[in-house]
């Protein structure tokens, strides 16, 4: 097995390939640069912190990584329901770096470093790569993670230099090699604020926002985080920033015209927001420290491509970054990316084989998201190089990482890709909290989770168990629960400690005077159990709609199926079909274009078909 | 251009003698199809005249022919119509020709209006206002059928649900950015705009039920003891001998229907048996009728005998059958004595003496009372089906649960709400769910309408 790229999702792929037990082999360019984290130096966040539990659900590497790294952890959205709790942590980059590198040594991955120049393609399948320095390495299955390498540009004012990141070189060959393959490619931008020295910020004028205390780690295997946690400065942009920004709008890369590229809405540039939300009089910005003893500091909320001399004067006229010094400048970038409706559910190639690409080169921002596609298609290639031929693929209903996969490969990424929880349908069930229960016993039957997190799930599977049986089978009678001081139902029914949870801020603490058996669960368990019965309501009307999604994906459209024999299906629905092939009826609920009338007219004919012609059903 | 799926035919008038007749075909051999009888097809939005030959040549009709091209078209395809003499052997001719052509099959049921939805030329609410036209009896039903067709229900529930996916977008936003510093206003603001949809929603549904019962008609059940002149009642309002009169009590056994229109409004009068203690067996299962059925009706009308000097004792066990909406006729007040008037009054009864038809046009007036609730105006009747009402209700449920909840606590159970909401809109114009739908209703149609 080949991983190509020492980014995100080539680290979590190389290391989910070698937990498979494939041998497996790194490809990148600079050994040292393994597992940098380029840009924003964070994990976690919205849906980004889900991704990274489910990742280490399934043994992965990133989470165990950021618990040695972090050293500023806080659980976004604290204070409301758990199914939208974000662990988040901010990181140390060199911390992180060794981490990684640790980790997938660890691992038993072999590091080669050489910079990739094409493919070895034989009988239309990826048969390895080939250095640029001619030597060449066979494999049964290829991950390419290369990121922004695909005709890569950065802008800054109205300078533009063609390169991957800040000092790197494009890797122009093997992009040839892609774009003869004819695929579907579109074209995205993204950008990166200032960096800044820390020794020059005043950091006893800015209101300071401190780490949780105690840090929650991200993996479980994680018993307590030892990095030390620092605190973030806030400051704010002023009028005299928004004049500055407007004044030279012009000269923006992002505005001049320069850059065709779609840029995400959920991340705007400064110049974006000063133009599109011109009411808004000041925008806030976290100066957050790059590492321990690194006095670097990303000002998240600032990025832009505005030249020089104007980032200069538009940083020194922020509170607290009056005399900032600029370390480097910041800068747009704008790259082609693979449309992933390119892609089947496991990340491979449709058009060649044993090829499965990963990350950021599949329209997606962020290293989580980069990083639960290294693991999904290091999974699936070790599979394949193993000579299985199921996918490894997880739902929408049971995972984020299944949400974000099924959006990318049905519909495209017409802005870089990032996770939200509002992305999920069932969000109270693909919680932070219980991604172990959801996806480590799937892990266990693939083979990529390691002895010592099955023994710690086991355990915890039992305890889980257990308690819920506790909780379940407590129960008393309103007159009890009113001598606890706890809230009594009028209907003078008895009501169990499950029922209880279910009110808004009931914890098992507050159930352990009137039901002191519950008293002994242990603590790292109770926000699953409190959440999974805050939510068991909700979860009971999902039922079936969940019922009705596994339904739906289990009624497969042949890849030869006739889209013209099928009757009352108008021209529009029918071409969006041909062009993209839904492989299940559920996948051709969520095309965007189609009528839910299209998609019974295609369901009749596939019903029809299964009638008439039973070779045809085996087929599908 | 239009899709590649077979072509298909029917006739679209009713079988039989006719002055006309007309066959329709539509798919992408449409515009052969005139062909096949030896005739030319007209440019598109023309008609022309031919004659239709067999394949031996032989005469089969002079016709009209019109042509139409999709997608601008009534299905969105192809489309070309026939018009015969309305001759059953000369659409038997046709219909034959056109089903041993290659390519050309007879049409099922509804398939023409499933094309027109297939093809965008109409939404789910749309083709349930095409079957209500096409169903209608009453100028009334036609108007609801036309203003449905027009967008009455379409156009606010499509502005409700992409005001709803607005709310919970936001709500979603407070979620997703929690770390960045949207408005403080940004809850506040969605609280007051969701009290503002329960209340334009709460408006609709608060209408009476006018638009199911123009739909579907209204059901008046006519109750009363042996003998009191139920059966006399009947036919008075329907103006012909329907029902047997007769002085012996016990009379009607079978409930007997007739089926009347007021202000525009199907009403289908029940005569049931008279309600008394009763030994004979199919009396007694015809007394249990009349009582069943005036429990199911939507109204009842209760008549009773004003020269039997307990009917106040009568009357009391039946306005409990009846329910709360029912009408009092004391009946033959010519036998009664001069107080029957005022008694009447003092029991908000109607005093008739149905033999001469006297206190008719009163029992009417109070009729059209229970049909057509007096505050509602036409236009205001937008729901015409139990399910739009069904998923409303859904709707306004699913808000009120959003607005029950801590927006900075628990944001994630209200969003929960606002989909729910969203969906249950998106049902009533078919963005989800049709599939159960969509055999229902296209079912329901007869094959070439
Ligand atoms: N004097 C008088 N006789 C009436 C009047 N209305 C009806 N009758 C007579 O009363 C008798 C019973 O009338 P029906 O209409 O058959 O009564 P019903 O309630 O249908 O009777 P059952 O079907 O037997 O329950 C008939 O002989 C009618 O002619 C009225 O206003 N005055
Ligand atoms: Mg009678």
């Amino acid at each position: 097995m080949i991983i190509v790229g020492g980014g995100h999702a080539g680290c979590e792929a190389a290391a989910a390939a070698a937990r498979m037990g494939a041998r497996t082999g790194l490809v990148t360019m600079r050994a040292d640069r393994i597992g940098e984290m380029s840009c924003n130096p964070a994990i976690g966040g919205l849906g980004k912190g889900h991704l990274v539990r489910e990742i280490d659900a399934l043994d992965g590497i990133m989470g165990r990584a950021i618990d040695q790294a972090g050293i500023q952890f806080r659980m976004l959205n604290k204070s409301r329901g758990p199914a939208v709790h974000g662990p988040r942590a901010q990181a140390d980059r060199k911390l992180y770096r060794e981490a990684i590198q640790r980790l997938i040594a660890e691992a038993g991955v072999t590091v080669i470093e050489v910079a990739v120049g094409d493919l070895i393609v034989e009988d239309g399948r990826c048969r390895g790569v080939i250095g640029e320095d001619g030597r060449s390495w066979r494999a049964d299955a290829v991950v390419l993670t290369t990121g922004t390498f695909l005709g890569g540009l950065i802008h800054l004012g109205s300078e533009i230099t063609p390169a991957g990141r800040v000092g790197e070189a494009p890797s122009n060959a093997l992009a040839a090699r892609l774009r003869a393959l004819d695929l579907a490619v579109g074209r995205l931008k993204t950008g990166t604020p200032a960096r800044l020295d820390g020794r020059t910020i005043a950091w006893d004028r800015l209101e300071m926002q401190p780490a949780d205390d105690p840090p929650v780690p991200f993996s479980t295997l994680t018993e307590r985080i030892t990095v030390p946690q620092i605190a973030c400065g806030i400051t704010r942009t002023t009028a005299k920033t928004h004049r500055i920004i407007a004044e030279s709008l012009h000269l923006s890369a992002v505005y001049s015209g320069q850059i065709a590229g779609q840029g995400p809405r959920y991340c705007p540039s400064i110049e974006d927001k000063v133009k599109r939300f011109a009411e808004r009089e000041s925008h806030q910005l976290f100066l957050e420290p790059e590492g321990l003893d690194d006095h670097t500091v990303y000002p998240n909320g600032i990025s832009t491509s505005l030249p020089r001399d104007v980032q200069d004067a538009m940083i020194a006229s922020i509170p607290g970054l009056e005399t900032a010094a600029i370390l480097q400048y910041g800068y747009a970038i704008e790259y082609d990316f693979i449309d992933p409706r390119s892609l089947s559910r496991s990340l491979e190639l449709k058009a060649l084989p044993a090829l499965f690409l990963a990350g950021q080169i599949n329209g997606t921002t962020g290293y989580e998201e980069a990083a639960a596609q290294g693991l999904i298609a290091g999974l699936n290639a070790a599979l394949r190089a193993a000579g299985q031929s199921e996918d490894f693929s997880l739902t929408r209903a049971e995972a984020y990482i299944g949400v974000m996969i099924d959006d990318l490969i049905t519909r495209g990424a017409p802005e870089p890709y990032r996770m939200f929880t509002s992305r999920a349908e069932y969000r109270l069930l693909l919680r932070a909290d219980n991604a172990d229960q959801r996806l480590t016993d799937r892990g266990i039957a693939i083979g990529c989770v390691g002895t010592e997190r099955q023994t710690a799930w086991r355990t915890k599977h039992r305890d889980l168990a257990a308690a819920t049986c506790r909780l379940q089978a407590s129960s008393a009678l309103p007159k009890a629960l009113q001598a606890h001081d706890l809230p009594a139902p009028r209907d003078g029914g008895r009501r169990s400690a499950a029922d209880m949870l279910t009110l808004e801020g009931i914890t098992i603490d507050a159930l352990t005077g009137l039901w002191p058996e519950l008293a002994d669960i242990p603590p790292p368990l109770r926000p699953q159990l409190e959440a999974d019965c805050r939510y068991a309501g909700y979860l009971e009307r999902q039922r079936a709609d969940i019922e009705a999604l596994h339904r739906d994906e289990a009624i497969f459209i042949p890849d030869d199926f006739d889209y013209h024999a099928v009757g009352g299906l108008s021209a529009e629905a029918r071409d969006v079909m041909i062009r993209l092939r839904p492989r299940t009826i559920g996948q051709a609920n969520r095309l965007p274009g189609l009528t839910p009338a299209a998609v019974v007219a295609v369901l009749r004919a596939l019903k029809r078909d299964k009638a008439t012609s039973p070779a045809a059903a085996g087929r599908a | 251009m239009t899709g590649q799926s077979d072509t298909i035919f029917a006739l679209a008038t009713p079988p039989g003698r006719s002055a006309i007749a007309v066959v329709r075909i539509s798919g992408p051999l449409a515009h052969q199809a005139p062909a096949l009888f030896g005739a030319a097809c007209p440019d598109p939005g023309r008609f022309a005249v031919a004659r239709l030959v067999d394949g031996e040549g032989r005469p089969i009709d002079e016709a009209m022919i019109l042509a139409m091209a999709g997608p601008r078209s009534s299905t969105g395809e192809d489309v070309v119509e026939i018009h015969t003499h309305g001759s059953m052997a000369v659409t038997a001719a046709v219909l034959r020709m056109l089903g041993s052509a290659d390519g050309f099959r007879p049409a099922s049921a509804g398939e023409f209006t499933h094309r027109m939805f297939a093809n965008d030329k109409i939404d789910l609410l749309g083709t349930e206002a095409l079957a209500d036209l096409i169903e209608s009896e009453t100028d009334r039903q036609r108007l609801q059928a036309w203003r449905q067709l027009d967008g009455a229900l379409y156009q606010p529930v499509t502005g409700w649900r992409e005001e709803m996916i607005r709310l919970g977008g936001q709500l979603e936003a407070l979620i997703d950015f929690a770390d960045e510093d949207l408005p403080a206003a940004v809850a506040a603001q969605l609280r007051e705009d969701t009290a503002g949809l329960i209340t334009a929603i709460g408006a609709i549904l608060d209408d009476g039920h006018v638009g199911e019962q123009v739909r579907s008609g209204v059901t008046v059940s006519l109750l009363g003891p042996v003998n009191a002149g139920k059966s006399t009642l009947l036919n008075v309002l329907a103006g012909r001998e329907v029902a047997i009169v007769s002085d012996q009590a016990g009379t009607t056994r079978d409930i007997v229907t007739v089926r009347l229109e007021i202000d525009g409004v199907p009403v289908t009068l029940l005569d049931t048996a008279g309600v008394r203690e009763t030994g004979d067996g199919v009396e007694a299962e015809g007394v249990r009728r009349a009582v069943a059925a005036a429990r199911q009706a939507r109204a009842s009308l209760i008549v009773i005998d004003a020269s039997q000097p307990d009917w106040r004792a009568q009357l009391a066990p039946l306005r409990e059958m009846a329910g709360p909406s029912h009408l009092v006729i004391l009946n033959k007040c010519d036998l009664a004595g001069p107080s029957a008037p005022v008694d009447a009054e003092a029991e908000g009864a109607v005093a008739a003496c149905l033999r001469d038809g006297s206190g008719c046009d009163e029992i009417v007036a109070g009729l059209r009372r229970i049909v057509v609730p007096a505050n509602r105006d036409e236009g205001a009747s937008i729901i015409t089906r139990a399910r739009h009402r069904a998923a409303l209700e859904d709707t306004v449920a699913a808000l009120w649960a959003a607005q029950a909840h801590d927006l900075a606590m628990a944001p994630e159970l209200a969003a929960e709400e606002y989909r729910r909401a969203a969906d249950s809109l998106g049902r009533i114009t078919g963005q989800i769910d049709v599939e159960d739908l969509l055999g229902s209703i296209f079912s329901s149609f007869c094959i070439g309408k």
